[in-house]
């Protein structure tokens, strides 16, 4: 029997956070790593930084905009950030500034030389967050991306930030998984009370966008998700 | 606050025993409540949860066990009859609709149903005959959302555990199956030992449930299996959907 590979980005998930703030590193490291299978490492300076993207593959990159080095000087705008970012790209990396504050970039042509998605809150969070969704679904195949958006439970903003891409990633990451499932006509799935059903079947369901067990599939999968995420405490 | 000693010790003996499988760690009540244990076998999901029925009643001294052919109307009318005034438990394991439990067409009474294959085992008038209290586990789809209330409106000693939608099922290994009747198996024993389906076994399937879905995901045991992703969430969509009437039983 062929083996089916595993989820990927879902159990292997690589978060590196540039912060320097204890309790920011502390409520990023509780969400990721303490309620999801998922592996956060943090840089709090350059050499860190450079010893983590030398060493280590990541899936994600958080840089905090208000990130200072051991002398106090603004990392934003700084040579070695666009090296590193640039790095990160040539390594398939999507690198984000993540802000708590609106108007905390003041370099915004260094952002957009450097084509760096900013996470803000603001009146245009909304817009953003659609953006940076479409973004996400990107490597997924266009009929997947069109399936409508689904809504979030807000927790703290950088940690919704967070959740959402995560999420995004791995409904991503959930489609390929289902895509390369070997064809097996074992019908050993029952959902929605239909007849049992083959991974051929889910398969074929999800490449439908207007099929009713599709949906239903990436229902349950978002759900599984948020549960791990601990995005719907409602629940206990 | 005061501190339910009680409480504690039931939550911890059952926590041991999912653990443990050990069954031996819990008194059985006094005088056991009459048991029958129900499941048609229509495909092979009922096939398999025939097996885990037949499991778990064989764990139960004086179990009535009606699987495949015995899952008729006919016998759960005679075991009411036969115990009319006890308090008794209902155990159904199988395919069900909003307002009745499903076996196979010849078995059963009513209209057709699930695309022909199908009539009602029972339906609402069936459970309400019983003269005495009755308690009903309903691992099945959807039944918690008509016959439930329908059953706990008319009866005010009625309690029923089950699911208030569509429930799902990812089966064909030894590992998957466990996934699916161990938390269940967890609260029958439990209403085995109170003679009573309440808040406590609703908690302990709950409880069941998360746990396993752990061992499909993250570091979990079973993570690495070919259909893990769909057992935790489906795991977590039987979590979500149980329902327990009266709430607060």
């Amino acid at each position: 029997m062929t083996a089916v590979p595993a989820l990927p980005a879902f159990n292997n998930l690589r978060v590196l956070c540039f912060d320097d703030k204890p309790s920011q590193r502390e409520s990023t490291r509780s969400l990721l790593e303490e309620q999801a299978p998922i592996t956060v490492d943090f840089a709090v300076n350059k050499v860190e930084a450079n010893q983590h993207i030398t060493d280590s593959r990541y899936d994600v990159v958080l840089v905090d905009v208000d990130l200072r080095d051991t002398e106090g000087a603004e990392f934003q705008g700084d040579d070695w950030l666009r090296e590193q970012l640039a790095e990160l790209r040539r390594q398939g990396v999507e690198p984000y500034i993540v802000t708590a504050q609106k108007g905390m970039i003041r370099d915004w042509a260094w952002i957009r030389e450097n084509r760096i998605d900013v996470i803000e809150k603001g009146p245009n969070e909304k817009a953003f967050y659609n953006r940076l969704r479409h973004r996400a679904l990107g490597s997924v195949p266009r009929q997947f991306a069109e399936r409508p958006p689904f809504e979030f439970v807000t927790t703290t903003p950088e940690q919704e930030v967070v959740a959402k891409m995560i999420l995004d990633r791995t409904l991503g990451a959930f489609y390929e998984w289902i895509e390369r499932l070997p064809d097996s006509d074992v019908k050993d799935l029952y959902v929605s009370g239909a007849d049992a059903l083959s991974p051929r079947d889910i398969k074929n369901a999800m490449r439908d966008p207007q099929s009713a067990l599709g949906m239903t599939m990436v229902a349950l999968f978002v759900d599984h998700i948020r549960d791990i995420l601990g995005l719907d405490r409602e629940d206990e | 606050m005061a501190v339910d000693v009680r409480a504690m010790w039931d939550t911890l003996l059952r926590a041991l025993r999912f653990r443990t499988g050990d069954s031996s760690l819990e008194k059985v009540v006094e005088k056991p409540r009459p048991m029958i244990f129900m499941a048609a076998h229509v495909d092979s999901l009922t096939q398999s949860m025939s097996r885990w029925i037949t499991a778990v009643a064989a764990q139960i001294d004086g179990a009535n066990i009606f699987v495949g052919q015995g899952a008729t109307t006919a016998n759960l009318a005679g075991f009411l009859s036969r115990h009319d005034g006890d308090d008794v438990v209902v155990v159904f394991y199988g395919h069900g609709e909003v307002d009745c439990f499903l076996t196979n067409d010849s078995l059963g009474v009513g209209d057709l149903r699930r695309q022909g294959t199908c009539r009602a085992l029972c339906s609402v008038e069936h459970l309400a005959a019983a003269q005495g209290a009755i308690n009903v586990i309903a691992y099945c789809c959807s039944a918690s959302k008509e016959l439930a209330r329908q059953l706990t409106a008319r009866r005010r000693d009625a309690r029923f555990l089950g699911y208030r939608d569509d429930i799902f099922f990812s089966i064909g290994t030894p590992a998957r199956e466990a996934a699916f009747s161990a938390p269940m198996e967890a609260a029958v024993m439990d209403v085995c030992r109170t003679g009573r389906v309440d808040e406590l076994a609703y908690q302990t399937i709950r409880s069941a449930y998360r746990i396993e879905r752990d061992r499909w995901i993250g570091r979990g045991e079973f993570a690495g299996d070919t259909r893990a992703p769909f057992v935790a969430m489906f795991l977590l969509r039987h979590r979500r959907a149980l329902d327990l009437l009266p709430k607060g039983a």
